[in-house]
């Protein structure tokens, strides 16, 4: 058998392109240059933001940790406790309270 | 444009838009070409090739050498980005690089954009039937003409392997199409 001659078939393809193929890729090749300087510069700002928000989430949780660890070890004063709930409680209440409170008492009088 | 003066556009940051849009002009189809014999399908090869140049855009500045490094250095980011997605395309079938091309020549069969019985199609079939290095070694000594010391610049094998390469190329094509 007749050995294979490259020049028979020289560089030709069997491959086809879409028509203005190579016209779109040399203008979307070309944009390429605006906007990776625009992509480089949001790529600064978004690493920036990111690393400041993962400070501050960082922090807070610090700050929360550390009011929870005091709160833990602070010895709570009964005086203090019960004169700061009888503040949230009106004066009328109280009365109403105390009036009740003498009632009872004379009741079992 | 010359090559020479594309260079020197890219080399001065007032006008490296200018050189870059140049090298675009001269360097998209032959790069495609390249592209598209090495991963076969056209939707792959446009997209390495939109990616070949987003690298070459960040990297330009960086580009050392004269005006002979152009050419050599596109081909290497193509080559590179051809050879990391056919590895990656092919590695969750534990498939060496270097048995792709069969994998390659099914999907150049089922391609509805080419002409499977034409002698162009069997000549192509015989390439793919190449191991990849091989395969890729012959693309740019016969379709793009590269000397070899270009190819040796571009693929980091010594020239005296590359002439090997395209010597048992040849003739393993040239059985394949005899038969």
């Amino acid at each position: 058998m007749k050995d294979f001659d490259f020049d028979n078939i020289g560089k030709q393809m069997p491959y086809r392109v879409p028509a203005g193929f190579f016209d779109e890729a040399k203008q979307r090749a070309t944009n390429v240059c605006g906007e990776h300087a625009v992509t480089g510069r949001k790529v600064i700002l978004r690493r920036t933001a990111a690393i400041v928000s993962a400070a501050a989430v960082l922090i807070g949780a610090a700050i929360v940790g550390i009011r929870l660890l005091d709160a833990r070890h602070t010895a709570v004063d009964p005086e203090q406790y019960y004169a700061s709930l009888l503040s949230e409680v009106s004066d009328d209440t109280l009365e109403e309270l105390a009036g009740n409170y003498m009632e009872e008492i004379s009741t079992d009088l | 444009m010359e090559t020479k003066e594309i260079m020197e556009l890219l080399t001065d940051g007032a006008t490296r838009e200018r050189g870059f849009a140049a090298l675009v002009d001269t360097y998209t189809e032959p790069l495609y070409w390249h592209i598209r014999r090495m991963v076969v399908r056209h939707d792959e090869a446009q997209d390495l090739l939109q990616e070949m140049w987003v690298r070459a855009w960040r990297g330009i500045g960086k580009l050392r050498g004269g005006s002979q490094e152009l050419r050599p250095w596109l081909y290497a980011i193509a080559t590179n980005l051809c050879l990391s997605r056919l590895r990656r395309r092919y590695m969750w079938r534990l498939m060496a690089l270097e048995d792709v091309g069969r994998k390659l020549a099914e999907s150049f069969e089922t391609s509805a954009d080419i002409d499977a019985d034409s002698i162009e199609a069997r000549f192509q079939k015989a390439l793919l039937a190449l191991p990849t290095k091989q395969r890729l070694v012959f693309n740019l000594r016969y379709y793009d003409e590269l000397p070899y010391a270009e190819i040796s610049r571009i693929t980091g094998m010594s020239e005296n392997t590359l002439k090997t390469d395209y010597h048992y190329a040849q003739k393993r094509i040239r059985e394949l199409m005899t038969l």
